[in-house]
């Protein structure tokens, strides 16, 4: 079953710069599902607009972010709503309870100046307003409790934690409510490893407790061979290919992600890895037709001309080339 | 071969509040050598570099450093120039984004005396640029907004060879480098030492791309280095409890090797510098008594060191 559903969205940053207008386009025609209980990995590079999909997802839309199509429709509790025909008060009763997010840098996102505990206070309150304080502390204690973390950190501030406590904390936060999903946005990057694999294993364990859909934004591809059951791939602005775990790192087809794949250095094997020529586009100026054309050495030139639509090519597996295609 | 050695030998680095951000450190990176130096943040191995590049006095011990001709590198003029020059980890804090990046050549050339004339320095920076696949054209009059994240660190790779140093020093060079490019920066460093004999010392968190790039690896814990050696040796056949576990937690990029076992995470750094013995003893799944009171010794193996007293009880030897 699914939980949350995008259809053709389309975002771009409108941005005026001394009176010259400027567009970037930084989602373009993304559909895509999520559903229960599955770990969905969305990877991509700096600047393919991962991040502004997840918000898109999330619905905190604010300027100069525009939202110039498509549509996002959340289920809950077996009523279809489309998110951004909701009224902003109901929209903020679906934040924490279905949906929530965990941004980037999250370490940075506790208030500062408030004990961790005032934070959590708030979120129970806010979605919780009849109870008393001392039952919503003592459902936050519960909480963290259940996930394995020291109860003590509710006392403390924010800056006497380490990063990957914070990080836990955070985690631990967006999990609250028992939300139905959950968007984590680069959740391990600046981590240590050992840290970095702790925070990837409460979030998978939170996962499976709650049966509900997580969403890891990564550029890191082995974080989401460890975690993700699915995989979308970003490339300026658009999921080119999406498939199983075991299709995109076994049977890629997209060249970009067969770039990505086998530029991955492996332990045991110190051949030499190729990168992809060029560099990214900007999402100012997109290259005509496929994105990737300019990189991509088996571009024809319907590639140069016309965007491939993203297609299902096998079970679960769908990709936005000609090459594909065309065959 | 020209014998061509860097020798660091660096003692405790004592800071106001008595953290030993590096002790007892020494190892040496041969010519034409790629010297890993990996592990996690807060231990030491920015500190190590500092003191590499000379910004950081050893509190102890010495470094010494040899020009690519082989001859000792004294003063500190010469030691920037000639000697050590360091690659930053992302190319956009590197430079002044309202300053045009070939000023930042110029400048280079002009400070060191590098050339007597424009003429002579354009052909200098031309030279350096060629080296990783730039040029002065692609360069002329552009700002680092204006570059892709992997050209400007490619530009900055160009600048630190400008002085021909014998001795690059690149502190986490592709973390900030967009993922589809990576590879072709770690490419770019083996291809300047095979052609330049220049020693790079990579310090980087990324055990995987340090095993694709490095010769030799030192693995540093609290400010201890607790392995060194072959790469193939220390991060294949680790030995020590610590690189076992780091190796255990680094994400394979095959999903065939997911994790399964649970991992315990530290309680604070602080408390694991201020440890007696061995730094890891508290989260070591096999830690005895005499981890807890003694500094382990070196255990040399076939291509590789390893400071752990578990390893000397298995071994036997006395």
């Amino acid at each position: 079953m699914w939980s949350v559903r995008a259809n053709k969205l389309c975002a771009a940053y409108v941005l005026d710069i001394f009176g010259t207008k400027k567009v970037i386009h930084a989602v373009n025609e993304v559909s895509l599902e999520l559903r229960e209980n599955e770990v969905y990995g969305i990877a991509g590079e700096s600047g393919c607009g991962k991040t502004t999909l997840v918000r898109l997802l999330f619905g905190d839309v604010q300027p100069p972010l525009r939202l110039m199509g498509g549509r996002v429709l959340y289920q809950v509790d077996g009523r279809e709503l489309d998110l951004y025909s909701l009224a902003p008060a109901e929209r903020r009763d679906l934040r924490w309870s279905f949906i929530s997010y965990v941004p980037q840098s999250s370490m940075s996102n506790l208030n500062p100046v408030i004990k961790v505990k005032g934070t959590f206070g708030d979120v129970l309150k806010s979605h919780a307003p009849h109870q008393g304080k001392r039952e919503l502390l003592e459902r936050a204690r519960q909480h963290l409790v259940e996930l394995g973390l020291p109860p003590k950190v509710l006392e403390v501030y924010p800056h006497q934690l380490s990063g990957g406590m914070r990080q836990r904390v955070v985690i631990a936060l967006a999990t609250l409510l028992s939300p139905r999903v959950v968007i984590a946005d680069e959740p391990v990057t600046a981590l240590d490893v050992v840290v970095q694999r702790g925070v990837l294993q409460l979030l998978k364990e939170v996962q499976e407790r709650l049966q509900n859909a997580l969403v890891i934004v990564t550029h890191d591809m082995g974080v989401l061979a460890n975690v993700a059951d699915r995989i979308g791939i970003m490339y300026a602005g658009r999921i080119i290919e999406e498939a199983s775990v075991w299709t995109i790192f076994e049977q890629p087809l997209h060249p970009y992600t067969r770039y990505l794949i086998n530029s991955l250095p492996a332990f045991g094997d110190k051949g030499t890895r190729e990168s992809a020529p060029g560099s990214p586009p900007s999402l100012v100026e997109l290259p005509s037709g496929c994105a990737f054309h300019p990189r991509c050495r088996l571009a024809r030139d319907r590639c140069r001309e016309e965007v491939p639509e993203f297609e299902m090519v096998g079970d679960e597996h769908r990709v936005a080339c000609w090459l594909v295609k065309e065959g | 071969m020209r014998d061509v050695s860097k020798i660091f030998h660096m003692g405790s680095m004592l800071s106001r509040i008595r953290i030993t951000a590096v002790e007892h450190v020494s190892f040496r990176v041969g010519p034409g050598e790629i010297f890993g130096l990996a592990g996690e943040s807060g231990c030491g191995k920015t500190t190590l570099a500092r003191m590499i590049l000379g910004f950081e006095e050893p509190t102890s011990g010495t470094i010494a450093l040899r020009g690519r001709d082989g001859q000792p590198i004294v003063g500190r003029r010469a030691w920037r120039r000639a000697g050590v020059q360091a690659v930053f980890q992302n190319p956009f804090e590197t430079f002044n984004p309202l300053r045009q990046v070939e000023r930042y050549f110029f400048e280079t050339v002009q400070n060191y005396g590098l050339a007597g004339n424009r003429a002579e320095a354009l052909e200098r920076i031309e030279r350096a640029l060629q080296m990783v696949g730039l040029s002065y054209e692609a360069i002329a009059g552009r700002y680092p907004a204006e570059f892709s994240g992997g050209q400007l660190q490619r530009a900055s790779i160009a600048r630190a060879l400008l002085s021909e140093p014998s001795l690059l020093i690149a502190d986490e060079p592709v973390s900030m480098v967009d993922a589809s490019i990576r590879m072709s920066i770690m490419n770019l460093f083996r291809d300047l030492v095979d052609r330049l004999g220049v020693s790079v010392v990579y310090i980087t968190h990324d055990l995987a791309t340090a095993y694709y790039v490095c010769d030799r690896i030192a693995i540093m814990f609290r400010g201890n280095i607790v392995a060194m050696g072959n790469v193939d040796k220390v991060l294949m056949e680790p030995k020590h409890p610590y690189v076992r576990l780091l190796m255990e937690c680094v994400p394979q990029t095959d999903p065939k090797k997911r994790w399964r076992a649970k991992v315990q995470l530290s309680a604070s750094e602080t408390e694991e510098y201020l440890r007696a013995g061995c730094k890891f003893a508290g989260r070591c799944p096999h830690a005895m008594d005499i981890c807890k009171q003694e500094v382990p010794e070196e255990i040399y193996f076939e291509g590789q060191m390893a400071k752990c007293h578990l390893l000397r009880v298995s071994q036997g030897v006395q």
